[in-house]
């Protein structure tokens, strides 16, 4: 930034040429440097805060507001970074920017208003053990619901320690509270402390203590300054019991409370947080009685459920064996009675009635219908013979007349018969002696055989010629 | 020996009442579920009343105990056994 060579208006400056803007903030820069030379120390309110490597922010009060810049370097001695609202104590010198045309307080230094040595250690620590994890969520242990035996780390003498005491008496008085005496403040107190928490957490097992208070009441910051020591906070990470803190009063925030399991604004509230409410325990064994009840009686009811789901299918299943086996007999029986020799012979008559019936019904059809076939066929064919002997017998007639022997007899033929009415035919018929009866045409010749005479073989044309003679 | 769970009397009445109380929890729970036969839940029926019985007694014990604990606390003092 060039100083400007004139420090004092130009008297030659009325009515002349005019400045040049750079000219112009020159000359206020100067003038500011003048005005205001030496390093100031300021006192505000941090309003507007900007991290750009350096740090940006308004200092305002009630009446004004001045642009600040702290260049990196010298931001990076303040921790924590600042923020919005936080009053502060910067140290610096007043400068023109003139790209800006801005006034801006070019911070070298920063503290935090109200901030003495004590604050800076506290603000330290505990940077750093957050840095650290001491104050993780996650790390914390859960309470004990009921807790057996209660480490109460106090001064004996503290009406903090009465707190807990008459806490546990109103609410559990069976909770037993085991006290380590400790000293709550002074030069030996942080030492003492940390060494009672490491004792309690070794012996938890031995002395049967399932959870720690850590109190005392409320004081100056620097009489609650041995529960920001370091050796406090590491003995309160180390301790394997879970551990309840309550530190002065409830504005005051101590390193041992943020390391704490819990942290409780009072010593009562601690105990509280601890200690369970008796007839809230009598009111919980008193629901779990009745829900074991109900729950043996549900477990009974499905027992009793199942009992009878599985008779029923019992004797369903015999039911339907029962009846298969039912049918078998009846179909059985059936069987048998179908082979009853009275059954069998009934049946048996049955079936002939029927056949006779039927057989009854087709003879009677055929009969029917053959008679009548047979019948007419009889009537015809003997028609028809009566026809034949008709005829017949009219030719015989005529014949027989044409033959007749007496006709023969007539034209000197005879007819021999022996005694016994045998025709003779042959000389063979007759021997000598017979009586023979000859029938002429007038009357009969009877005679007796003197013997007889074969006639001479005649030619085949003799008995040809003799034949037809006959007739 | 193998790490079974102990249900004996003896071993519930060294419970914790917090544990008892988780076991009465279970029992319940066991029991609610059907998951055991009808006559492991009258056994367990009948551990859940016993562990039940005991809280009481834990309960209406009113001794108001209190310890005091002063030696040894120094840092220079003897060192502590489990």
């Amino acid at each position: 930034m060039a100083a400007p060579k004139r420090v004092v208006a130009p008297p030659a400056q009325a009515g002349d040429a005019p400045w040049t803007v750079s000219h112009l903030a020159g000359e206020i820069d100067g003038a500011l440097r003048k005005g205001i030379s030496v390093a100031v120390r300021v006192v505000g309110e941090v309003s507007g805060f900007r991290d750009r490597t350096h740090w940006y922010f308004d200092l305002k009060d009630e009446g004004a507001v001045v642009n600040c810049v702290m260049f990196a370097s010298a931001a990076r001695r303040v921790t924590p970074a600042l923020r919005d609202g936080e009053q502060v104590i910067v140290k610096g010198r007043v400068e023109f920017y003139s790209k800006g045309g801005k006034v801006s307080f070019i911070l070298d230094s920063l503290e935090r208003a109200g901030e003495g040595p004590l604050d800076r250690a506290f603000r330290e620590l505990s940077a750093a053990l957050k840095a650290q994890g001491y104050f993780e969520i996650d790390r914390k242990k859960t309470l004990p619901r009921f807790p057996r035996r209660i480490a109460v780390i106090t001064s004996r003498s503290a009406a903090a320690l009465q707190d807990v005491i008459n806490t546990r008496n109103r609410r559990c008085p069976a909770v037993e509270l085991v006290v380590i005496d400790v000293p709550v403040q002074g030069p030996d107190a942080a030492p003492i402390v940390a060494r009672a928490i490491e004792l309690v957490s070794k012996n938890k097992v031995r002395l049967g203590i399932d959870a720690a208070i850590l109190t005392r009441g409320g004081g100056s910051k620097e009489d609650l300054w041995c529960f920001n020591e370091r050796e406090v906070a590491g003995a309160i990470f180390r301790c394997e019991v879970p551990l309840v803190a309550a530190i002065g009063h409830e504005t005051d925030v101590t390193i041992a409370e943020l390391v704490a399991d819990e942290r409780c604004a009072t010593p009562t509230q601690a105990a509280m947080r601890l200690i369970p409410d008796k007839s809230e325990l009598t009111h919980q064994l008193d629901s779990m009685m009745r829900r074991l009840g109900s729950s043996l009686s549900r477990g009974t009811q499905i027992a009793e459920r199942n009992c009878s789901v599985l008779s029923h299918k019992l004797s369903a299943g015999v039911l339907a064996r029962t009846r298969t086996a039912q049918r078998h007999v009846t179909d059985i029986e059936l069987r048998l009675e179908r082979l009853r020799p009275q059954a069998v012979h009934a049946r048996m008559i049955a079936r002939l009635g029927a056949a006779s019936d039927r057989l009854h019904r087709a003879m009677t059809t055929a009969v029917d219908m053959d008679l009548a076939h047979v019948a007419s066929r009889l009537t015809e064919s003997l028609h028809v013979a009566v026809q034949n002997l008709a005829t017949r017998t009219g030719s015989a007639e005529k014949h027989l007349t044409a033959v007749a022997p007496i006709r023969v007899l007539d034209r000197g033929f005879s007819i021999t018969v022996k005694s016994d009415g045998k025709l003779v035919r042959s000389i063979a018929d007759v021997k000598a002696g017979d009586r023979l009866r000859t029938r002429v045409s007038d009357g009969s010749i009877e005679s007796t055989v003197g013997g007889s005479v074969p006639t001479k073989k005649p030619s085949k044309s003799d008995r040809d010629a003799k034949q037809p003679s006959l007739f | 020996m193998a790490k079974r769970p102990d249900h004996s009397e003896k071993a519930d009445a060294e419970l914790s009442f917090e544990d008892a109380l988780a076991q009465v929890e279970s029992v319940i729970e066991s029991i609610e579920a059907g998951e055991i036969g009808l006559e492991k839940s009258l056994t367990e029926y009948e551990r859940g009343v016993r562990l039940i019985k005991r809280c009481r007694e834990v309960l209406a014990n009113a001794e108001q105990r209190i310890e005091m604990l002063t030696k040894d606390l120094k840092p220079s003092g003897r060192g502590d056994s489990e």
